[in-house]
């Protein structure tokens, strides 16, 4: 067996709220392999997000570990999470957090400043818009794109840098579920096809059901995790029906599995 | 982050709000352009100073009389009545002094000149037939002091420019006649406008024949009776003879004023250099004041940058999160502000300067009163001022960029 992309032991983070602590996670632990879609599901408070974030090193655990790739991250220097922020991890955000003054490719493009130089980073940054079918887009900036189509730019930001794990911090909230069946059926396709490790994190059953695991939280611990038959995302975009706020004419590749052409990044 | 990339976001940043932008720069811009044309003003003052004095002729030594001392009260240098009309004399032998081409004496003295209805106060220098070359002064009309004007005492008088347009409206000096200390002197000659202001000017003096000055004026003898004047010019026989003349003179004066080996000297001999240096050093102190109190504005300037900045780090909290979330370090963060706050200071610099060239371009030759301004524009005022504006962007955008660096991620990706 590969080293887990994931490994969380007992981990705990605490907020102190005036004069209290309160216990965001309280003794978390899972493991996520490498290949898997995990579905992170709970009610607000349940600690997502706070497990989202140390997910992402954007926060540190105050108790327990977290293995990233193998590396205990809980101990580690500001310059270093960002480090491996910029290189194993993708995030895709409810409000899509793009630059609204940058073309969608230089939005795209933003995820490779920080790296060591590596290529083409305009061609790499095409290739991953011509991913989600944005290609046609590119020079178009946030504000005139759909809310779908925006969030497929932020899916190619996070797929850019090819990351060992894509996380999702409620993909689909702000979009409705036309556009919603689209970008879940693009990560879906990014972890079918291309293999990628991804988490998502909802409260949304719908969208849930499109992951092959889903972890149940309340009250900052684990209390289910089941292996699921994931629902099989058809992209409700056809010839009869485009997206409604953007008209598509282009296929899109995530439409086509298999005719996409694996990732030909080299790490 | 390679360098490259840093310029070109912050670049686009600033461009991305051209009008904030703008004003932001209007306060370098002024500081900037009022250091880059004051200095260019100073330094023409000072070119001006300079190239007055060395149209004097730079061969040229000046002795002088010590100070006077009476009761251990020590008054002013030139006050002292050691040099005469002897010593100009013995200057001029070839014998002791082989440096020297030529010596031009002169007396001087205060007087009210008189004509007709018009009267002026002025400096009466008495001079010999020689001055004139000596001190590479042209008429514009009429004749010299000759050697015969001298002999004979007799009362002529060539007029500064402009003591003969005030005393002669009409124009036509020549032959007319003016009083001076009650006695009728024929004007022979106008000198040409040489310029200059205040004290000194020639301009504003008249030439009389030295003995005339002497024996009809105001003359004043040494306790052995010799004729005492107030400098003697020396001409050396080129600039590189300077040192050797002005030691051939000060070793003739020591031995004919009979100064013992212990005794100081009891005149003083200088040359064009000493003023210039003194002048300059005067106009320098003087543009340097003026150049520190329009930084002043500079700083006014980089206030102002640092407000703007805050603004937008403020502003775009959302943007820095993103940046964070993709691997941004705070060292990035920080970089990518304080670029941005140098880059728009330095373009306020750059501004700056071509704003005060154009200032100082505008002035150059112009005449405000009396004066007219000289401006010399010079490339290290303008580095400079480009190196300091830069450096202010870069001092006053440190704190904007640290507060955007400590940012929370989480807290800024959650900024609406």
């Amino acid at each position: 067996m590969t080293t887990p992309v994931i490994e969380l032991q007992d981990l705990r983070r605490e907020f102190r709220m005036g004069d209290e602590n309160v216990n965001a996670l309280d003794g978390a632990s899972l493991t996520v392999e490498e290949g898997e879609m995990v579905a992170i599901v709970g009610r607000s408070g349940s600690g997502k997000s706070t497990l989202m974030n140390i997910l992402g090193c954007l926060d540190t655990p105050s108790g327990g570990r977290y293995l990233l790739n193998g590396e205990d991250i809980t101990e580690l220097s500001d310059d270093r999470l960002s480090e491996i922020r910029g290189r194993y991890l993708g995030f895709v955000f409810q409000n899509y957090n793009l630059l609204p003054r940058v073309s969608a490719l230089g939005n795209v493009e933003l995820a490779l400043h920080y790296r060591p130089r590596r290529g083409n980073k305009r061609a790499l940054a095409m290739e991953a818009l011509d991913r989600v079918g944005l290609a046609h887009r590119s020079a178009h900036r946030p504000p005139e794109l759909s809310g779908g189509e925006q969030q497929r730019v932020g899916i190619a930001r996070a797929l850019v840098s090819d990351p060992r794990l894509v996380l999702a911090d409620e993909p689909t909230g702000n979009l409705d579920s036309r556009s919603s069946d689209l970008i879940m059926a693009t990560i879906q396709s990014l972890n079918r096809d291309d293999g990628l490790t991804i988490v998502v994190v909802t409260h949304d059953d719908e969208v849930a059901g499109v992951a092959n695991r889903i972890i149940s939280l309340a009250d900052g611990r684990v209390v289910e995790d089941r292996i699921i038959e994931p629902r099989i995302v058809v992209s409700p975009i056809g010839p009869s029906g485009p997206e409604p706020v953007a008209p598509s004419a282009t296929p899109t590749p995530d439409m086509a599995p298999g005719v996409t052409a694996p990732d030909p990044q080299t790490l | 982050m390679n360098p490259l990339l840093i310029l070109n976001t912050a670049l686009s940043s600033v461009g991305a709000n051209k009008l904030r932008a703008g004003l932001t720069l209007l306060g370098i811009v002024i500081g900037v352009a009022a250091v880059v044309s004051l200095m260019a003003i100073g330094r023409g003052a000072r070119e001006t100073v300079t190239s007055r004095i060395t149209a004097l002729g730079t061969n040229l030594l000046f002795v002088r009389p010590g100070s006077a001392t009476e009761g251990g009260f020590v008054f002013g240098q030139g006050t002292a009545q050691t040099l005469t009309l002897e010593d100009a004399l013995a200057i001029e032998d070839p014998v002791f002094t082989p440096d020297v081409v030529a010596v031009a004496p002169e007396t001087s003295t205060g007087l009210q000149i008189v004509a007709g209805s018009q009267n002026t106060f002025s400096i009466t220098l008495g001079v010999t037939s020689t001055w004139l070359d000596v001190r590479n002064i042209e008429l514009s009309s009429g004749r010299p002091i000759t050697p015969v004007d001298v002999a004979n005492e007799l009362q002529v008088v060539i007029l500064g420019s402009n003591v003969a347009e005030q005393l002669y409206e009409s124009g036509a000096p020549l032959g007319q006649t003016a009083r001076l200390d009650g006695r009728q002197f024929t004007v022979i000659g106008v000198m040409e406008h040489q310029g200059g202001t205040g004290f000194g000017n020639i301009d504003d003096q008249i030439l009389v024949p030295l003995t005339t000055a002497h024996f009809r004026l105001n003359g004043s003898r040494t306790p052995q009776g010799d004729i005492t004047v107030a400098t003697i010019n020396v001409q050396a026989a080129g600039p590189d003879a300077l040192d050797d003349a002005r030691a051939q003179v000060e070793s003739l004066l020591r031995l004919r004023h009979r100064l013992g080996l212990d005794d100081e000297d009891d005149f003083t001999v200088t040359n064009q250099q000493d003023t210039i240096d003194t002048l300059e050093s005067t106009t320098d102190t003087f543009v340097v004041f003026l150049a520190a109190v329009a930084g002043i504005s500079l700083v006014v300037g980089g206030i102002g940058i640092m407000n703007i900045m805050l603004v937008s780090v403020t502003e775009r909290t959302r943007e820095i999160g993103i940046r964070r979330a993709v691997g941004a370090k705070r060292r990035d963060v920080l970089m990518q502000f304080v670029t941005e706050a140098t880059l728009l200071s330095a373009a306020g610099g750059l501004v700056g300067i071509a704003l005060g060239s154009a200032v100082a371009e505008l002035i150059d030759g112009r005449t405000f009163g009396s004066e007219t301004f000289q401006t010399v524009l010079n490339a290290d005022v303008a580095i400079y001022a480009l190196a300091v504006s830069a450096a202010i962007g870069l001092f006053f955008g440190i704190y904007p960029a640290a507060r955007a660096a400590r940012l929370d991620p989480i807290d800024a990706l959650r900024q609406v």
